[in-house]
């Protein structure tokens, strides 16, 4: 289990009727950073304040670098400040009436080091945040991204064995926090601590975990690397969260064939599924970037419906709106019966004519497929792409 | 394996919840109890010989003669229906008239161009923190007429002696409580007025609607939540309130309900006070109880208020300008500033009301005792070891319920946010508030009933002060929860998380929780302090007459008839007041707008 620096075993939390943590078991590697990620009030926060001892489980174990703080059953809680955690708030939690200095050294004075040492870290801690200037200053008196690294520093000073990070960086401005970003990480990764991290912001977890654990009602959904996560979502409730646009989600049919069974995509044809499944309704989940316009204004490459032997399957639409987006271009396509079609456009070729008539072929091996009434993943990509149009 | 106990010990030692049972089982004690044993008391013969005879029952046993004696004409009339009916006329008219003025005042300064309002600000504060009995004195002393009292008041003097319907009754009463609570419809409208956002009313301007037009259609609908709060705060403080109704409806035998149960307390008649209590109570609870249905229950509907501090758009008075600004100020200086001159002056009369430089004296100060009769016959209140010793009294009562004041805050502040959600928290939130429907002689009387002759193992409290302290701790705890939940929901609870991920609860407590809510205990201790230091309703039937406090000898004085000696009180308290107040705005603390923001 040492291994491990995180261990949650059937966690549930419940406040009088609701449940806002179902049953959640999970486990950090050691040095390893985990996302929470997922909208607002699907449990991360509850799930990230139960591990920090600062609310009380209804049930389960949790277990911190492979020793028990906290089981139901047993009758074991270990306080917040005797499990080796550090906690970093989104509003920092700088106290306001100490002065930066106070507030570094507060968790100093509980470890009772010996002065020289607790000096040695304070400098050194001040030092590598690039905060030794405004030790003396109250906190009113520094600006969002200072007080960013000092309530990093008060985090970091007293070694805790794992960070525990609630939207940290949300209170910054874009621009710092993709720079903020980059530093937490290489600070996690030079201290090799274990951390998770709680946010409901897809970029910031792509870019900064090792693990994304996307979150809903109170379950983990789906715990995997970035990618993993991204590419072959296990719920389309994660597929639908990550990506910006979001995914097209259009209702279908697995039907029944000849060594196999089918989907039919609305405008572009039929596709055979990687694996035979039971005839149901499910979700088709197409990424934007996988759907591309080929010959816009009406050019005359490939077939009017259909697939061609590219992999890809192809349909005509009206293009009815383009957004400049800066480094591509969002297209909403017009599709018959099952609503519009979000498209991805890289800049730099063809520029598309609102109106025209387009051609859009989707990459059928990154379409994914979920059945619609659990939302559990159902078949991948087909691996035959076979024409019946 | 010390673990094992881990999750019963954290349960154990996890404050909110084990500080809100505490704070329940002392509600309980302070409010619950003493409200059953006063309604137990009310149908209970008491010990009186009268008692007995009226009953035709030993005393302690069963009874419903003093209900039946409040309900049944002929008798009724005087001990029920009349002073239950002037009662409310004088609370409902003191509302409206206090609700009109304070926020046609609030307008003016807040809406307006009028000049020189930081002047009128102040001025329309200034009724409020004057003592109720102060204020009344100031009536007589101008009002008073030879027919009820030992000589004519000023008005007598300037040779145009008052009627005796304007000196004693109702109208003194009325005028007197309006000027006393305008200040609080001021606070509470100008609070109000100051949160609509100023693009409202231009919206109108833009329209083409006149001054008046976006007044009666914009302004006033958007402050109606504060008008009715107004008029249902300062109604329920009317119908409890027993100084003024005292000192100028006594004369002419015009009673109210809260001076009714004084004086049967006084004849030791008890359970006829007892049962006046209990109505004083419920039409109270009621009105405040409409008060929570109409205007908190409807607070949803009226979220047009903006956060924004944009400086508000301020209506012009073109050419009414300087004669409003005048009139106003010639209004404010006779209600805030006259009195207290009539106060001050009347301290260092010899001969009360007669204004001659020859009969100026410093004898109702400093002087020693007289032989013979009158005012001069008693020492000065330096001089008297009586008064001394009641100012000592005053300012230890003043201090201690203060400082429990501020520990009840915090308290009440922390449970009830950081509990914030569990049924027991709102129980306590709700619980708080109780003593706001129970008017200061009512206090009195309940803590009388219920402690006075101990109950359970509680001793015997009669002219205790411990008795005084809880009565006047309580009274104040409405107000100590209200500041204090603002001040704890000012401090984000991820402060104190923060400090629990590094040590213990208590080592939180003392660095970051204590010193956070700091300001918010000096704000509390500071209004506790001067409301306690003028209080006389709270302590007219609980202090010991052996061992009064400074406020209580305003009854004497005013039963002897010794106007200079009150004066002379009244202006030692008032001091106090002013030097409290303006030296805790020195130090930043605005102590007189809080109690409006906290209402």
């Amino acid at each position: 289990m040492s291994e491990h620096a995180v261990v949650v075993e059937n966690l549930t939390k419940r406040f009088g009727d609701t449940v806002a943590v179902n049953d959640v078991s999970f486990s950090v590697a050691s040095g390893e950073l985990v996302c929470l990620l997922g909208p607002s009030g699907c449990g991360k926060t509850t799930l990230l304040r139960m591990l920090a001892g600062l609310l009380e489980p209804t049930s389960g174990e949790i277990y911190l670098g492979g020793k028990c703080v906290f089981s139901s059953r047993k009758g074991i809680f270990v306080p917040p400040s005797k499990r080796g955690i550090g906690m970093m708030f989104q509003n920092y939690a700088l106290w306001p009436h100490m002065k930066v200095v106070d507030n570094i050294t507060y968790g100093l004075k509980a470890l009772r080091l010996p002065r020289p040492e607790a000096q040695r870290r304070l400098a050194e801690t001040a030092g590598m945040m690039g905060i030794e200037s405004f030790l003396e200053r109250f906190p009113s008196e520094l600006s969002g991204g200072q007080q960013q690294r000092v309530a990093l520093a008060r985090m970091v000073v007293v070694q805790p064995e794992i960070f525990l990070m609630d939207e940290p960086l949300s209170n910054l401005d874009a621009r710092l926090r993709v720079h903020t970003r980059v530093e937490l990480r290489r600070i996690q990764q030079s201290f090799r601590t274990s951390g998770v991290y709680v946010t409901h912001d897809q970029e910031e977890a792509l870019a900064l975990a090792d693990k994304i654990a996307v979150m809903n009602d109170g379950v983990i959904l789906h715990l995997g690397s970035p990618e993993d996560v991204y590419e072959d979502s296990r719920h389309v409730f994660v597929a639908g969260f990550l990506g910006s646009p979001p995914p097209n989600h259009v209702p279908s049919r697995v039907e029944q064939m000849d060594g196999g069974s089918r989907v039919t995509l609305p405008g572009f044809g039929s596709v055979q599924l990687d694996k035979r499944v039971p005839a149901q309704d499910v979700v088709v989940s197409l990424r934007p970037e996988y759907c591309q316009l080929v010959g816009a204004n009406g050019g005359a490459s490939g077939t009017a419906n259909g697939t061609a032997s590219d992999g890809r399957l192809r349909g005509r639409f009206r293009l009815v709106s383009a957004q400049f987006m800066g480094a591509h271009y969002v297209l909403l396509i017009e599709t018959d019966g099952s609503g519009p079609l979000i498209v991805k456009h890289d800049k730099g070729r063809e520029e598309p004519a609102v109106g025209s008539e387009v051609e859009v072929a989707v990459d059928v091996g990154a379409v994914r497929f979920y059945e619609r009434d659990s939302g559990r993943l159902l078949a991948k990509g087909p691996r035959v792409v076979d024409d019946v149009a | 394996m010390r673990t094992r106990f881990g999750l019963l010990k954290y349960r154990l030692t996890r404050p909110h919840p084990l500080m809100g049972v505490v704070l329940l089982v002392l509600l309980a004690f302070l409010i619950l109890v003493p409200l059953a044993i006063i309604v137990a008391q009310s149908v209970t013969v008491q010990g009186h010989s009268y008692d007995i005879r009226l009953a035709d029952r030993p005393a302690g046993s069963f009874s419903f003669v003093y209900w039946r004696r409040l309900f049944t004409l002929p008798l009724g009339e005087f001990l029920l229906y009349r002073p239950l009916m002037n009662t409310l006329v004088v609370a409902s008219v003191t509302g409206v008239l206090a609700t009109l003025l304070g926020s046609f005042l609030a307008w003016l300064v807040v809406r307006t161009d009028l000049p020189a309002k930081g002047l009128v600000g102040v001025l329309a504060i200034v009724p409020n923190i004057v003592p109720s009995f102060a204020l009344a004195l100031a009536w007589l002393l101008v009002f008073r007429t030879a027919e009820y009292s030992v000589t004519g008041g000023l008005l007598a003097q300037l040779g145009a002696e008052a009627p005796a319907w304007l000196a004693y009754g109702p109208v003194a009463i009325i005028t007197v409580l309006t000027i006393n609570y305008m200040a609080f419809s001021f606070l509470l409208v100008s609070i109000s007025l100051r949160k609509i956002d100023a693009s409202m009313e231009e919206n109108a301007v833009v329209l083409g609607a006149s001054t008046f037009r976006i007044l009666r259609t914009v302004t006033l609908p958007l402050v109606i939540p504060a008008l009715v709060s107004s008029f249902i705060l300062s109604s329920a403080a009317a119908l409890g309130t027993f100084a003024v109704p005292e000192f100028l409806g006594s004369p002419v035998r015009f009673n109210l309900l809260s001076t009714v149960l004084y004086q049967n307390i006084g004849a030791n008649r008890y359970g006829e006070a007892f049962v006046q209590t209990i109505l004083l109570i419920l039409i109270t609870a009621s009105l405040i109880w409409l008060y929570a249905k109409v205007v908190l229950g409807s607070r949803r509907s009226f979220v047009t208020i903006s956060g924004k501090g944009f400086a508000t758009r301020l209506t012009p008075l073109r050419s009414w300008r300087w004669p409003l600004a005048i009139a106003v100020l010639v209004f404010l200086f006779f209600v805030a500033l006259f009195p207290l001159l009539m106060i001050v002056s009347e301290s260092f009369l010899l001969q009360t009301g007669r204004y001659s430089l020859d009969n100026l004296t410093l004898h109702y100060w400093v002087g020693s005792a007289q032989t013979g009769w009158g005012p001069a016959s008693l020492a000065g209140v330096f001089t008297s070891p009586a008064t001394l010793s009641a100012m000592w009294n005053s300012l230890r009562l003043g201090l201690v319920s203060a400082l429990l004041v501020g520990v009840a805050s915090f308290l009440f502040g922390y449970v009830i946010v950081r509990g914030k959600g569990s049924r027991l928290t709102s129980l306590v939130d709700q619980a708080s508030f109780v003593p706001y429907l129970i008017p200061g002689i009512v206090f009195g009387a309940m803590y009388l009933s219920s402690y006075a002759a101990g109950f359970g193992p509680i001793p015997a409290l009669y002219g205790s002060y411990v008795l005084i302290i809880a009565a006047v701790v309580t009274n104040l705890l409405p107000f100590a929860a209200r500041v204090g939940t603002n001040v704890q929901t000012q401090i984000s609870s991820d402060l104190e998380d923060t400090a629990l991920t590094f040590g213990s609860w208590w080592r939180a407590f003392m660095r970051v929780l204590l010193p956070m809510s700091k300001d918010g205990f000096v704000i509390t201790f500071i209004i506790a302090f001067i409301g306690v230091t003028k209080e006389l309703d709270l302590v007219a039937l609980l202090v010991p007459a052996r061992d009064p406090v400074l406020t209580w000898f305003a009854l004497v004085y005013y039963g002897e008839g010794y106007f200079q000696h009150w004066a002379a009180i009244s202006v030692i308290i008032l001091t106090v007041t002013f030097v409290v107040v303006v030296v805790s705005y020195w130090l930043g603390f605005k102590v007189l707008q809080r109690q409006g923001d906290d209402s």
